[in-house]
């Protein structure tokens, strides 16, 4: 059983490795972060555990880092973590990143077969019932026998490409009206890990040597109103900072208040960075990101 | 011609349009120092007509273009936006504008498929010996932009704000 392998590692993680804590799932599926041999005993994995708990890693490893007093830089200790499959990914593509390092964390991993949304009668996510990634590609342990997967599909995205400009428009208005900006999709996403972020206005690292005059003149790229082309601006400029990033987690669409098709916009992405660059986030250890690679041979066809 | 009805009719409609003024876009044209905004100079200096509906911001590479420059600058009132830089292979920084086309080709596939005209988004190498292709460049971009109509996408509308 898994739930009993995942204590088993943990609780030998914790003692031999000497983590500071694993963090994972506790029965009803919400994060919880085991700190003690008998906070384990509280760890399980189930439908229910739909989060991905990445963005608590990056958050504790980087509330650890830094200098002492005399200048030298501070010791991390590791934390453990559990992970699905979509969940390593967006783990390996952090560690491509150098924002995590692999001595500092333990992974276990789940092979996965879907989480179900407790919101709408326990049914399963969309993005479980066919997933591409239900076994973890980085873990030092697994917690059961790997699962089938399928193959990643596009037939949403293409629909919505068939349709006429208008009624694209049409579509994404409608659904942008509904958005809040409560920007939820942007602080759970596992590779959004910016301390101030361009996108939200109320998003300022504030120094103790910050001047007044400097937080009112920062640049203002999206403006704190709430309306469409606000929205919008919002969504497509987050959208950029995603390309050959995004590993398709659902967690934005999964977290979102107002229930937007969020993963109609990644995959989209993916499907593009996919087509024109054959190129896919987070599919080896190593891989350089896309945009900070450049190619004399790319595509120039949609140059004047 | 023939003088029957229909061609008279369809003269009055001519006549009726050309009372309108015509749709002239406001284009935001971001040039690269070294290849583009030279090129543009030389077509300054060799007296080439070109459409006065764009506005020129120097920039030191198109490298520089940022995908939030674009938006921002379709989101604040411009028609359209067009890029331009060194040809690939020969930008003063050796590979600005090969990441930037990265970059841009992928937020055009995205704009369009927002339902938003991908000719909004104009891209274009103009090195510094181009004056007649830099004039060749802002003359399709316009048309373009003018079949297009004016950018409503971006503008708010009373039902659309929620903030109050």
């Amino acid at each position: 059983m898994s739930d009993e392998t995942i204590r088993a590692e943990a609780k030998k993680a914790l003692r031999d490795r000497g983590l500071k804590c694993v963090i994972g799932w506790s029965a009803d599926g919400t994060p919880f972060f085991a700190e003690t041999e008998e906070d384990i005993e509280k760890l399980s994995f189930n439908q229910l555990c739909a989060n991905n708990l990445v963005p608590y890693l990056t958050k504790e490893i980087r509330s650890q880092r830094g200098k002492t007093r005399d200048g030298k830089e501070k010791i991390v200790v590791p934390v453990g973590i559990v992970v699905k499959g979509c969940d390593s990914k967006a783990l390996l593509l952090l560690l491509n990143e150098n924002i995590l390092s692999r001595k500092e964390i333990f992974i276990i991993g789940i092979p996965c077969t879907g989480v179900a949304d407790r919101h709408a009668g326990g049914a399963l996510y969309k993005k479980c019932v066919k997933c591409a990634m239900r076994n973890p590609v980085v873990f030092d342990v697994l917690a059961s026998e790997k699962v089938q997967e399928d193959t990643r599909g596009y037939s949403e995205i293409e629909a919505i490409e068939k349709m006429t400009t208008e009624e694209r428009w049409k579509f994404w208005k409608e659904i942008f009206a509904d958005c809040i900006r409560c920007h939820a999709c942007k602080r759970s996403c596992p590779v959004c890990y910016c301390d101030e972020c361009m996108l939200d206005p109320t998003d300022i690292a504030i120094r103790p040597d910050t001047t007044a005059e400097e937080k009112a003149h920062r640049p203002r790229w999206v403006e704190r109103s709430v309306n469409v082309p606000e929205n919008l601006l919002y969504h497509l400029a987050r959208l950029p900072h995603l390309t050959g990033r995004c590993v398709d987690c659902g967690e934005c669409e999964r977290v979102c208040p107002q229930r937007l098709p969020l993963r109609l916009l990644t995959a989209k992405l993916e499907k593009d960075v996919k087509e024109i660059f054959n190129y896919e986030a987070a599919s080896e250890a190593g891989q350089k990101p896309l945009i900070a690679m450049s190619c004399l041979e790319d595509d120039n066809g949609f140059i004047m | 011609m023939s003088g029957n009805h229909a061609a008279e009719g369809a003269d009055a409609g001519l006549v009726s349009c050309e009372a309108e003024p015509r749709f002239e876009p406001k284009i935001v044209a971001f040039l690269c120092n070294w290849c583009s905004y030279a090129g543009a100079d030389l077509a300054g200096v060799s007296r080439l007509q070109y459409p006065p509906n764009i506005r020129i911001i120097r920039v030191m590479c198109s490298g520089r273009i940022s995908p939030m420059l674009v938006l921002r600058a379709l989101k604040d009132g411009a028609d359209g936006v067009l890029v331009s830089g060194c040809h690939p292979g020969d930008c003063h920084y050796l590979k600005g504008n090969l990441y930037t086309r990265r970059n841009l080709q992928l937020l055009r596939s995205m704009i369009d498929y927002f339902g938003i005209e991908g000719d909004r988004f104009q891209m274009s190498w103009v090195s510094a010996s181009e004056g007649g292709k830099f004039a060749d460049v802002v003359k399709t971009a316009v048309e373009k932009v003018r079949k297009l109509g004016p950018n409503m996408n971006f503008k708010v509308t009373d039902s659309q704000d929620r903030s109050e």
